[in-house]
């Protein structure tokens, strides 16, 4: 393990036994103590790669995020993106594996030039207060995948006007976790937003609005569905288990 | 003239009936209800322009965007009006494709702001 005053490079072990497991996170712990600027965790150890590899990675992801500092996955074999990819966990890692934007990529090494796919995953406690710091790691995914100015500004408003909508209106405590994810390919960037807050369907439980007429009466809420109504392609909502209110939001766009 | 930091909203009264407010780099769920405070305030107060200066201004969500809508009126029942100068592109964006851009009163500088209040 390698550290200086900012960034840490913890290698991952191959062993998987609960007290390996304790001990990786005691060591990085202690790290996090130090208050660095980065985690590194170092996969390179990991070539025979079970789903209990995961865990630990899926672990440490977790502490540094409550943390607010950053955490990536380098050196992922083959194996690891297979193991990743099986388990439907590549999303959860999102802008934190590999060690640049374009190693987080899917099949990167062979796409052609200007190909930017990439997929993002975050999850934190619903408040108001914690909407623009979410705002700001998206922001990075963004920023990671090329998108082009006015889009990212487009994207940065419906991100915020979907979480303050939940934040505000789901009837969650504080404290209860929101979770959003993306997935961009060349033509559309996909975002999901999952919560257990009350039932509410944007497309079908808010109504449209003419914002001039809405002004003329001096109304002043009530407009944020119809700017991300109207700055997206589409909008789909489910009611998942009777639990979750989820929300996938598709807007188009051209690297 | 105060310094502009990313949390406040500072005023310049100029002249009997202009207000110059300049909100901070958000205008969002975090501050949009002091915002209409400020504006209904100087309303209240008599200031018939109101000249939202919004060189700070890097985002505008829904909130910040209602707070200017819900008040705009009310400024021009009285005979005047809210005046946005000074927006970056990327609010001018947002504004054009809620449909707001002619509504609004708009001008590219504060100098073009006064102008409009019949002041230089």
């Amino acid at each position: 393990m390698s550290t200086d005053t900012t960034h840490v490079m913890l290698s991952v072990p191959v062993d998987v036994s609960p007290v390996a497991e304790e001990e990786l996170e005691q060591v990085l712990r202690r790290y996090l103590d130090g208050q660095p600027t980065s985690v590194n965790e170092d996969c390179t150890q990991l070539e025979q790669v079970t789903s209990r590899h995961v865990d630990p990675l899926r672990g440490a992801c977790l502490l540094c995020r409550e943390l607010g500092i950053p955490m990536r996955l380098h050196g992922i074999s083959a194996g690891l993106e297979r193991v990743l990819k099986v388990l439907h966990a590549r999303h959860f890692f999102g802008t934190s594996v590999g060690a640049t934007a374009k190693s987080s990529l899917e099949g990167a090494p062979n796409q052609p030039a200007g190909d930017v796919r990439g997929t993002y995953a975050d999850e934190f406690s619903s408040s108001i207060k914690n909407i623009r710091d979410a705002q700001e790691r998206f922001l990075h995914f963004l920023k990671d995948i090329h998108v082009p100015p006015m889009t990212e500004f487009e994207l940065r408003t419906v991100f915020y006007e979907v979480l303050g909508n939940i934040c505000l209106h789901s009837g969650m405590p504080s404290g209860e976790r929101i979770a959003v994810s993306a997935h961009a390919d060349n033509t559309k960037i996909v975002l999901t937003f999952a919560d257990r807050g009350i039932p509410f369907d944007p497309i079908r439980d808010a109504p449209e609005i003419d914002l001039r007429v809405a002004a003329r009466g001096g109304r002043q809420r009530g407009f944020g569905i119809a700017m991300v109504r109207k700055l997206t392609d589409r909008m789909h909502y489910v009611r998942q288990h009777g639990a979750v209110n989820l929300l996938t939001i598709e807007k188009r766009w051209k690297p | 003239m105060t310094g502009h930091n990313e949390q406040a909203i500072t005023q310049q009264p100029f002249g009997e009936h202009i207000l110059i407010v300049h909100p901070p780099a958000a205008l969002d769920n975090n501050n949009a209800h002091e915002m209409v405070d400020v504006i209904t305030t100087a309303q209240t107060s008599g200031y018939r322009y109101i000249i939202l200066d919004m060189t700070d201004v890097e985002f505008l969500s829904s909130a910040g965007v209602g707070s200017i809508l819900g008040t705009v009126e009310s400024s021009r029942e009285r005979g005047g009006d809210i005046i946005l100068c000074n927006l970056a592109e990327p609010i001018l964006h947002i504004l054009g494709i809620l449909d707001l851009g002619e509504y609004l009163t708009i001008h590219p500088n504060q100098e073009a702001a006064l102008a409009r209040c019949g002041m230089k």
